[in-house]
């Protein structure tokens, strides 16, 4: 298991960068509306998903 | 050697014009002579790739060819794990990366016929887009020295752009591979996400990270993708897609392709000799037939933010040991970023990857509805001063790494394929360049447009001046 100094844990919201902070506001004010329905992995599913490629003829990887 | 592109060495190899033990020994000889000014190299395998050659020098006196690679000299960012070969990730660890087995990319080069050379310089653990180096030596930038090469590829950007090599591999979490190929003045292309294997080299974002190559022109991009791309089972994330014979589309001509000029973000507060050199490029497709408009393409901002999150976390994580461990072996602003990944929360992460899918879902069906493909600048500003973008406190340094890379990230967020192509000079001789951004998968069309602007504007006869 991995242990962080002290200056560096979660529960030190005094040692917390500001940098980090904004990326948690950002969050924050960003995910209000994400549907319940909406997962992690989507994103690659998004990609696989497109079907408006149009490909050359193929050969297998 | 410094003229050569891999479809000219490919056929003069094929004519036995010249062999592969000669192009190696030359480009050996080039790397020596010029890559102490350069930098470009941190490890040079002279001995490894001149027996390399003489195996494939052999196979053609046998009248064996492996195909337009064979004999071609090519080298690594040193975060691919190559048999035989330390992987220092830009540390100053010599062996701070080790992984099972070869990096899959590059076995299929090796196995294509390409003849290793040997790893190149990057930016400390991937992390900066400007190619300095405290541990090996800040790359310096062919065209212009002194100014940045780009990152964090700097190495592979530079040793093409110099003519140590034909082709290198990169890697591409926020731009990595198209910056410094803008700022050095050659091709780089991040492919779709899952399109190349990333197994055998160094993650820096599992989620965000991308392998793809650095060239001379968009053909040879175009016949390096085509060897590396398709299925591996040793990635989880590769994907199970078919492979187009790239090469075999790039003279198809480009009339009636939709090209969209995204207008708005990528052009705010961009260099004025940039953004002309952007719409000229997008000009002269419009002159070869494609039909440029100018769109406006969902608002980037928000998931840039999102990718922050994303890959503050995971690169936290991943390099967590030598943050804990070994703190003052790293520069001060690559520490400053991989500190703050340890404080984002499980829940933001998750957040920000459910964010993501949906910017992906909405971008591609918005962006994509009235065009084939986009055309976006690359870099802010031509290729900075060095001494300048590292100058001051880390986190003044972390902001300026942020502003050069806004405009690639939205597209290792999107997971999007994206090629850097070059796009004239700046009045002082430093490079411009553009992105041409296509659909997932769709790396043909962005190549093909590439292709068609690079054959009508004719930069890449330019070379820096270095002999």
């Amino acid at each position: 298991m991995l242990s962080f100094p002290s200056r560096t844990r979660m529960s030190d919201p005094d040692r917390t960068p500001p940098a980090a902070a904004d990326l948690a506001a950002a969050i924050a004010r960003l995910a209000g509306e994400l549907p319940l329905t909406e997962e992690p992995s989507g994103f690659v599913a998004a990609l696989e998903n497109d079907p408006d490629v149009r490909e050359a003829r193929e050969h297998s990887g | 050697m410094a003229d050569w592109t891999i479809a000219t060495l490919s056929r003069a190899i094929t004519a036995r014009q010249v062999s592969p033990v000669e192009v190696t020994r030359e480009c050996l000889a080039r790397v020596g002579k010029l890559d102490p000014t350069i930098r470009s190299f941190i490890t040079v395998d002279a001995d490894g790739a001149l027996s390399a050659a003489r195996e494939l020098e052999a196979e053609l006196g046998a009248g064996l060819s492996r195909g337009p690679l064979h004999g071609i000299p090519v080298a690594y960012k040193d975060l691919f794990c190559v048999g035989g070969l330390p992987t220092s990730c830009g540390t100053k660890t010599r062996d701070y990366f080790a992984a099972d087995r070869e990096c899959s990319a590059v076995g299929r080069l090796r196995d294509a016929g390409a003849v290793t050379l040997g790893k190149l310089n990057m930016t400390e653990l991937a992390l900066g887009p400007f190619g300095d180096n405290p541990h090996h030596g800040d790359v310096q930038n062919p065209w212009k020295r002194g100014h940045a090469a780009g990152g964090s590829s700097s190495g592979s950007a530079a040793a093409v752009a110099a003519g140590f090599v034909v082709g290198a591999l990169g890697s591409d979490t926020g731009g990595s591979i198209r910056l410094p190929a803008a700022c050095c003045g050659v091709v780089g292309l991040k492919p779709t996400y899952g399109r190349v294997s990333r197994a055998g080299a160094m993650p820096l974002s599992w989620s965000m990270d991308h392998v793809g190559p650095l060239t001379r022109t968009v053909m040879d991009a175009a016949l390096l993708l085509g060897a590396i791309a398709g299925y591996d089972a040793l990635d989880a994330t590769s994907s199970r897609r078919g492979v187009p014979y790239y090469e075999r589309v790039l003279d198809t001509p480009v009339e009636g392709l939709r090209v969209g000029l995204a207008e708005n973000y990528y052009f705010e507060g961009l260099d004025a000799e940039m953004a002309a050199g952007v719409h000229a490029a997008a000009k002269v497709l419009a002159d070869l037939g494609a039909e440029v408009a100018p769109v406006r393409v969902p608002d980037p901002a928000p998931l840039v933010e999102v990718c922050n999150v994303v890959t503050r976390a995971e690169s936290a994580a991943i390099h967590a040991k030598l943050v804990r461990e070994r703190p003052h072996e790293l520069g001060p602003a690559v520490r400053a970023r991989l500190e703050v990944g340890l404080h984002v929360s499980a829940h933001d992460y998750l957040q920000a990857l459910r964010l993501r899918a949906r910017y992906t879902r909405e971008f591609v069906a918005r962006a994509f509805a009235e065009a084939d493909a986009l055309v976006v600048p690359v870099i802010p500003e031509p290729a900075p001063v060095l001494d300048a973008v590292k100058a001051g406190t880390p986190e003044e340094v972390v902001g300026r790494m942020g502003r050069f890379s806004r405009l690639t990230r939205p597209f290792n967020g999107l997971g999007l394929p994206a090629v850097s192509v070059p796009c004239g000079f700046s009045r002082d001789g430093r490079p411009l360049a553009f992105q041409v951004v296509g659909r997932p998968f769709d790396e043909a069309t962005t190549l093909r447009l590439g292709h068609a602007y690079e054959r009508a504007a004719g930069w890449v006869a330019r070379r820096p001046a270095l002999d």
